[in-house]
């Protein structure tokens, strides 16, 4: 004795609230007490359990088309105008921040997804918009690890169709999933998804080598060339004394100097780390410390020393500046490794300018304590 | 004659993963065709989306073959060790192929159906046809013969002769039962049913064309086929009737106004003559009488069915009294008028004829029988359905009625028991209308002179061809509306008496057939009308219908014991009659309820079921203002009021009356108001008093039966239901119809007279028409006493469901309701509703509290469509006068472009009240997606709105290149010059191709000496070319070939023309542009395709008939049952539904049509087993059209929108190339009309690879350069990594300005946005 009721339009009907509701991984008795409220003049709920029904069926309908998004465009099935489907792709591949958050850095194995739920009690994202959100990872990883002749965020746009920000976002936390970079250090844990994206962001940008490698790598160049500026500037005195002196005049001259004799006791330090965690991209294994060692030794360090983020832009636009005019380090030398130097001060500058945030105890807490 | 069909199998893609090891596929194709040897693809290992390129050639000896058979292309896998895997099929029916102005090929991509998996993946396929036709006079075949499944006349065409009704009848085993069954898998035999069904069907098309042709026609009209399952018998029948015409192309020239004229008069001349002849002689004759339709008037047993039914109603003019003087100019009018006596009555499928056609409607006339099912042949059926015939034309003889119009022959079939209907409207038709040249002048009084199905143009004379300005005729088509219009009304002024003319009982009043009561004409006083007129037909447009319609429908539900055989059949035949009783009551109340006195579009629908039978009759009341209105409904009630649902009833027996009584008032009030309006000068309504004295029999509607005799006398007395017993509370509970107050109407006729989208002058164009099918299996409880409430119940919850879902539409009209009911088992009931939805996308702002559908409607998207263009200049207005305005300003585009594409609203209570809300972590990790990306696209960078911008734009080009890309022609020219040129070769290469462009050579070969039945020529009218000289060189060779094949209609001929000479204002473009764009097979983004089971669409006019599409689907599934919303039946049938759609869409593709028209559910049948298997059959059909737009001139419209992309040039780039990167074939129309600047860029690009363009299928491997490589580096969308060049950001604020999108610094940002938004 079932009964049961279908309708089906031929035009296909996207209710962008229901369509949100699916994405958010309600089930459709949960969706409609949801919807319920907003529907003026009311409806019996029968009704409207029926109309989100039949929406529901045809996004799952979809999710073939969403999951190849290229098949997506001569189909016959779904008749949608060129911006809808673009649409749906991308809310399909959007993502909460909380999520990925979550996921980042970790490996995309079945492993995690079995963890999902751990996730979803920590954020309260339904789980199966979590599964949802860590299947589009894992398909996208797995859709361009053979693709070439694109750099990766133009190969993503292109299997995907994702718009361009959202292929850059994927790109970016791949990377960073790629690298293992570890996220959840206790001292991490005031840093949100954002954060790490923009870092990320920014050592792709700088760090990585620049060949048509789907899924970029650290450049092992750019490492043997801090390697080679460790030693350089550190071990020779005369190199050292004339950049301090440099930077600091040159800080001196900017139009709000920050307290110099602070940087003058600590600038062998901070370059030191610099080049220290510069050093690191070369290893598999250091490398995932990456962000820790950005925050300990550098972000940490001016935050001890009461610096602005502008004081810090400042300082290490001197260190770029002022490379090229320590004469007392031979030409051959800057011309040499001037460009290494630039890339590896820029992303530093970046990345800790973004990480400059003291962890409040708060954050602290709430992350142990869910932990 | 020999025929060669030739197939190209061109490749696949998106195909299943079959092998589960490497995620991939190794296929090949199998083309199978009749009784040919199977022949087969290579395999192409390891690949989803294969490349074959293989060509297939059948050479058929035999016409029938190409008519009976269809082609079937099976996708398979390839196993080395075990079977090899189906992966699906496709069928494609080669009929359309045949007549003599036929697409020629049918190329495109098909779903692959699988008849347990569904649609699984694509395949492209060519398919020509190298049809010589068979001159052979005993010949089997049919070919030419053109099927239209509409109802009416087909836009473009005139009916030159009708020859009257055709059926055909066909009978074979069900596969689904044959002895082989039992051991061969389900999937073979559900395909066997399938490919049975397509065989079927094509061989009914076959017989009826056969019999068309012998009866000298070149056309079937209103054709509708059946399938009946005998399951029982394990046999399935087919059946189809419809009605066949001779047709021909109306002349499209730009005819000068002059010869309109000279039409006009005459026409006028013509029509005179035949008023005159007919109502001369009548003033002198003493007036006539009609009645009511007498419910179950004569019931009759015939002797070899155990009963048979039929209900006759209707009135007969007195046509003797015309006999006599009608002119000769008149004749046809005379011989159906006057020789009805001696005349067999003609029955035709039609439900719309031309104005001036239909004389009188006599009212309803059915036959039914019931019948056992015993191994009976073909030719056993075919006599009971010849004594249906017979009987119902016997029923309009004793009308007086020389014709059955709106005819429909229905089954249902319980086990052996087989209930037969055949049900129609008596009328009389002036055939003189149906010579040539005649309905010029009526035409747009008809609401499709609103509604895109005008015949735009008419030309007076020919038949033949002419051919060609049919821009012109666009151009000119609003001063003709004008002229028509003005027309129009001089005309219904003249024709005052005709309107009431056609409701006069087409009998002599002292004659009636039946007790009925008659009254005198409101309007001309003189004849005699019945009181209630009842008509399967849509409402004529001459008809004088006063104020609003409404739905009403009548549900009959009875129980019924469970017998066998003939016993089972005697109660059945025993129950008819009261079913029909209280549906007639029913029907009857509610109009009285309404205030109403006519139905038309009425439909009947009988089911027997194990337990139950179930009756439903639907149809549009309306108020004729020719008949009396009736009578206020009273209803008393003798029964005790015991309990609380009694107390309701007697409160919903008080709302009734008042609201008849009230409705009563209205229209009288209405009416009143028109008379004056329209004749002041005329008599105040003639007292009902000295009506009713004057009368000798005289009862109201429902008095035969439950009516005192004493309220007899007096017409106006009120109409009293008497409540006695639970049965009768049963039926006035139904009476109250649900009320949709906001804008929601319901109606099963096309149209709904009255209403602003069917109003002729100045309509209100509805922007979308959405096809609804809604399937809803209910039971019935039949413990309880109110079985008809339960079944009324059922179906207001359809309503309420679709008036729920239809709510983004704003004055949304559901039209042509059909039903179709089955019981499929004890006490379960399934309806199945097909029906359009027409209405107007509510503005975003006015769907605030709806929740709010973003419809990506496809008229929306239809480039040049109004809500487009609008918004184009809407951001214009907005934007002001920067002239750089697109790029200087893309955000504010955005928002318009959303606007305009798709309308979506943020719902606060989703993002407020969304339950993670309340999970201890904070409200910010919960804020959805939404607010995400929402921010990402309003807060930081530009790059989202420039996609934004560009996808709008995007949307505009491809859109409207796809409609109007020249290539299309150019490709079917080529193909068919391949074809004609060397029938040899068996596909033609890119060398021959090259060659092979250019029409002026092509254009000889083109004539191939076909077909020399007596087929008119009929040329299709929508040519591309310069009319004169084409169409004299047309008919020249008319001349010496005898037939010629003629010149293809292009389709969108109108938007093409403004392409090109967008395309030739903007330079040079063509030579080349004609090079690069051969062939794209299928433009990649095609408008959308429109489905719909009216013979129109709104907003569009159809240019061309493709030929009949007939598709048949079987689908059976293991049904899971778990929480998952594609689960159950009900997912099943949901996802069942979408799949037949994308076939069929496909397959209208392929044709190079943009729509399908009279759509029809032949068969169809959902069930469920025990063992959870879910069943599913269907068979669509209908007509392939091509369409142009009509409500604006597309032209100038195509000509905006290319100059805003232009203007808009820069701030598209990226977007472009995100559509070429879509990459279908687009990318060489695209990028040849973007012209300019671009063409180098991509111009290498497309892609001149095989005959067609491969990309499509490979679109995966596209060159890199079509990639969106971010040439637009503003600064607010430099992205970072375009900051290698620039390694040393200089701005302080490094956090805030370089960086990605999606960094704000303050990670609290999105919510309260959000939140407010």
């Amino acid at each position: 004795m079932s009964e049961w009721m279908v309708t089906t339009s031929s035009a296909v009907v996207l209710d962008e609230s229901i369509l949100q509701l699916w994405l958010l991984g309600h089930n459709v008795d949960q969706a409609t007490i949801l919807r319920m409220p907003a529907i003026q003049p009311p409806v019996p709920s029968r009704v409207l359990k029926s109309y989100i029904t039949s929406q529901y069926r045809t996004y799952e309908m979809m999710h073939h088309y969403l999951h190849h998004p290229r098949h997506f465009a001569g189909q016959f099935m779904f008749p949608l105008s060129q911006s809808a489907k673009q649409h749906l792709i991308e809310r399909y591949y959007s993502f909460d921040e909380a999520v990925i958050r979550e996921i980042l850095g970790k490996k995309l194995s079945s492993r995690t997804r079995k963890d999902l739920d751990e996730v979803h009690e920590k954020t309260g994202i339904k789980l199966t918009s979590c599964r949802r959100q860590f299947d589009n990872l894992k398909r996208v990883m797995k859709k361009v690890e053979d693709a070439e002749g694109r750099t990766l965020i133009q190969d993503i746009e292109h299997q995907f169709l994702l718009p361009h920000y959202l292929a850059r976002q994927y790109a970016h936390i791949l990377f960073i999933a790629d690298n293992k970079l570890d996220t959840f250090r206790k001292r991490l844990s005031c840093y949100q998804f954002t954060d790490f994206e923009y870092c990320g962001a920014v050592f792709m940008q700088y760090w990585t080598a620049s060949t048509m490698d789907t899924l970029p790598e650290f450049d092992p160049h750019l490492a043997q060339d801090v390697r080679d500026l460790k030693s350089l500037i550190l071990n020779d005195r005369a190199v050292l004394d004339e950049f301090r002196n440099r930077v600091s005049n040159n800080l001196a001259q900017s139009a709000h100097p920050p307290v110099l004799e602070r940087i003058q006791s600590n600038f062998k330090v901070v370059l030191r780390n610099m080049l220290t965690v510069g050093c690191m991209i070369n290893q598999q294994k250091e490398v995932r410390n990456i962000f820790v060692e950005i925050t300990d030794k550098l972000v940490d360090a001016f935050l001890q020393v009461g610096w602005s983020p502008v004081d810090m832009e400042l300082f290490y636009n001197g260190l770029m500046i002022e490379f090229h005019n320590t004469t007392s380090l031979t030409s051959r030398y800057r011309e040499r490794y001037g460009t290494s130097w630039i890339r590896l001060v820029t992303g530093i500058k970046l990345a800790s300018i973004r990480l400059y945030r003291q962890p409040t105890t708060q954050s602290l807490l709430t992350r142990s304590f869910t932990r | 004659m020999p025929c060669i069909l030739k197939i190209r199998v061109v490749g696949a893609r998106d195909l299943p993963v079959m092998d589960k090891a490497s995620d991939l596929t190794d296929a090949y194709v199998e083309v199978r065709f009749a009784d040919f040897e199977a022949q087969r693809t290579t395999v192409c290992r390891k690949t989803l989306n294969p490349v074959w390129n293989e060509d297939f050639r059948f050479e058929v000896t035999d016409d029938a073959d190409l008519q009976n058979e269809p082609l079937e292309l099976k996708v398979l896998d390839y196993d080395a060790i075990t079977a090899n895997d189906s992966v699906g099929s496709v069928f494609i029916d080669l009929n359309p192929l045949l007549p003599v102005n036929s697409p020629w090929q049918i190329a495109g991509w098909f779903p692959i159906y699988d008849t347990i998996r569904g649609v699984r993946g694509e395949v492209n396929v060519q398919v020509k046809l190298q049809f010589f036709g068979d001159v052979n006079p005993f010949k089997d075949s049919s070919a030419g013969i053109m099927f239209f499944s509409t109802t009416s006349l087909p836009a473009g065409y005139q009916i030159v002769a009708m020859h009257g009704f055709v059926d055909a009848i066909v009978n074979e085993d069900d596969p689904e039962y044959h002895w082989s069954d039992s051991f061969r898998t389900q999937r073979s035999s559900n395909e066997a049913r399938q490919r049975l069904l397509f065989r079927l069907s094509g061989q009914l098309r076959r017989l009826l064309g056969k019999e068309t042709l012998d009866m000298g026609g070149n056309a079937v009209l209103g054709y509708q086929q059946c399938f009946d399952l005998e399951n029982e018998e394990h046999a399935i029948t087919a059946r189809a009737v419809g009605t066949a015409v001779k047709i021909a192309v109306v002349s499209n020239s730009s005819s000068q106004y002059a010869d309109k004229q000279q039409a006009l008069t005459l026409n006028d001349l013509h029509t005179e003559d035949i008023l005159t002849s007919v109502l001369d002689p009548e003033q002198g004759e003493s007036p006539i009488f009609t009645g009511v339709p007498p419910t179950g008037a004569a019931a009759d047993t015939m002797p070899p069915t155990p009963t048979t039914r039929r209900r006759g109603s209707s009135f007969s003019s007195d046509s003797s009294s015309s006999t006599d003087s009608a002119p000769s100019i008149a004749s046809g009018a005379k011989n159906s008028i006057n020789n009805y006596k001696y005349l067999e009555q003609q029955i035709f499928t039609l439900h719309e004829f031309p104005p001036g056609t239909v004389f009188n409607l006599g009212g309803i006339v059915s036959a039914r029988s019931v019948k056992l099912i015993e191994n009976d042949d073909v030719e056993t059926r075919d006599a009971w359905w010849n004594e249906l015939r017979d009987e119902i034309k016997s029923h309009a003889r004793v009308v007086g009625c020389s014709h059955i119009i709106g005819y429909q022959e229905v089954t249902t079939i319980n086990d052996e028991l087989i209930v037969l209907s055949a049900v129609g409207t008596a009328a009389n038709l002036d055939m003189t209308a149906f010579t040539p040249g005649f309905f010029d002048s009526g035409r747009n009084l008809s609401r499709s002179g609103s509604i895109s199905r005008s015949y735009v143009d008419n030309g007076t004379d020919n038949l033949s061809t002419s051919v060609g300005g049919a821009k012109a005729s666009f151009q000119n088509s609003l001063k003709e509306q004008q002229w028509m219009d003005m027309l129009a009304k001089r005309k219904s002024k003249r024709k005052q008496p005709s309107a009431c003319r056609m409701c006069h009982i087409p009998f002599h009043r002292k004659s009636s057939p039946f007790p009925m009561s008659l009254v005198k004409c409101q309007k001309c006083k003189k004849k005699y009308v019945p009181e209630i007129l009842l008509s399967t037909v849509e409402p004529p447009a001459e008809l004088g219908v006063v104020g609003q319609s409404a739905f009403v429908e009548a549900h009959v539900c009875r129980a019924k014991k469970r017998k066998d055989g003939e016993s089972n059949a005697t109660i059945v035949s025993d129950a008819i009659p009261f079913v029909e009783y209280d549906l007639h009551r029913q029907l009857m109340y509610k109009l009285k309820i309404h205030g109403l006195n006519a139905i038309f579009g009425l439909r009947f629908q009988l089911t027997v079921g194990d337990s139950l039978i179930v009756a439903v009759a639907c149809g549009t009341a309306m108020y004729l203002s020719a008949l009396p209105t009736p009578p206020a409904l009273r209803i008393s009630r003798n029964l005790d009021v015991i309990d609380e649902e009694d107390k309701k009833l007697l409160e919903m027996q008080r709302k009734i009356m008042d609201l008849s009584e009230a409705n009563r008032q209205n229209l009288e009030a209405a009416k009143l108001r028109e008379s004056e309006d329209g004749d002041p000068a005329s008599l105040p309504p003639v007292p009902d008093g000295n009506n009713s004295a004057q009368q000798d029999d005289d009862s109201s509607g429902s008095s035969s039966d439950s009516e005192d005799e004493a309220e007899k006398d007096n017409y106006q007395t009120n109409v009293v239901i008497q409540i006695d017993d639970d049965a009768d509370e049963d039926l006035m509970a139904v009476l109250l119809d649900p009320v949709f107050t906001d804008g929601f109407l319901l109606c099963s006729t096309e149209t709904l007279p009255n209403h602003p989208y069917f109003v002729s002058t100045d309509p209100m164009i509805p922007d979308n028409a959405h096809l609804i099918t809604t399937i809803k299996q209910g039971h019935i409880n039949m413990i309880s006493h109110h079985p008809n409430r339960q079944l009324a119940a059922l179906f207001r919850s359809i309503y309420e469901d679709l008036r729920f879902r239809l709510s983004y539409f704003t004055d949304c009209v559901l039209a042509g309701i059909t039903y179709n009911i089955q019981l499929p088992r004890a006490n379960e009931v399934q309806i199945q509703l097909t029906a359009v939805a027409l209405g107007q996308q509510r503005q975003m702002d006015t769907l605030e509290p709806l929740g709010v559908p973003i419809t990506l409607s496809p008229w929306r998207s239809v480039p040049g469509s109004a809500a487009l263009s609008t918004s184009h200049s809407r951001s214009e207005s907005e934007n002001g006068s920067s002239p750089s305005r697109p790029s200087s300003d893309p955000r504010r585009l955005v928002v318009t472009g959303e606007d305009s594409s798709m309308v979506f609203q943020m719902d606060e209570c989703q993002i407020s009240e969304s339950p993670q809300q309340q999970t201890p972590s904070s409200s910010r990790l919960a804020t959805p997606v939404v607010t995400m990306t929402d921010i990402n696209t309003r807060l930081t960078t530009a790059a989202p709105p420039h996609r934004h911008v560009s996808q709008t734009s995007n949307e505009t080009v491809t859109g409207s290149t796809a409609a109007t890309a020249p290539n299309t022609p150019v490709r079917e020219r080529y193909s068919r010059l391949g074809m004609d040129s060397e029938p040899g070769t068996p596909l033609d290469g890119p060398v021959n191709r090259q060659i092979g462009y250019r029409p002026q050579d092509a254009r000889g070969q083109f004539s191939t000496a076909t077909n020399g039945s007596n087929l008119a020529p009929t040329p299709n009218s929508n040519n591309n070319r310069p009319a004169s000289s084409n169409g004299s060189f047309n008919n020249e060779n008319d001349l010496t070939t005898g037939t010629m094949r003629p010149e293809l209609g292009y389709p969108r001929h109108t938007r093409q023309q403004s392409v090109s000479s967008i395309m030739s204002r903007q330079g040079q473009l063509d030579e080349s542009a004609s090079k690069i764009a051969l062939l794209p097979m299928m433009p990649a983004e095609r408008p959308f395709i429109e489905m719909t089971p009216l013979s129109f669409i709104p907003g569009r006019t159809p240019t061309r008939y493709l030929g009949k599409l007939s598709l048949h689907f079987v689908k059976e599934t293991h049904i899971l049952h778990d929480t998952t919303v594609s689960s159950g039946m009900g997912g099943f049938v949901h996802m069942f539904l979408m799949e037949i759609q994308a076939v069929a869409r496909s397959h209208v593709a392929a044709l190079g049509g943009d729509a399908i028209v009279g759509l029809r559910v032949d068969e169809s049948f959902f069930q469920e087993s025990v063992k959870n298997q879910g069943y599913a059959l269907i068979s669509i059909s209908g007509d392939v059209v091509g369409c142009a737009l009509t409500d604006q001139d597309s032209s100038s419209s195509s000509s905006e929108d290319d100059d805003d992309e232009n203007s808009e040039d820069e701030g598209q780039k990226q977007g472009q190339g995100q559509n070429r990167q879509q990459g279908d074939d687009n990318e060489s129309v695209s990028s040849r009309r973007r012209g300019g600047p671009f063409e180098n860029q991509e111009g290498d690009t497309p892609l001149i690879v095989g005959w067609q363009n491969n990309q499509s299928m490979e679109s995966v491997q596209m060159p890199a350069a079509a990639l969106p490589l971010s040439s637009d580096t503003t600064a607010a969308a430099a992205a970072i990594e375009q900051m290698t060049s620039l390694p040393v950001p200089s701005t302080p604020a490094t956090p805030v300005t370089p960086n990605t999108p999606s960094a704000p610094l303050t990670p609290t940002a999105p919510s309260p946005t959000a939140e407010a938004s």
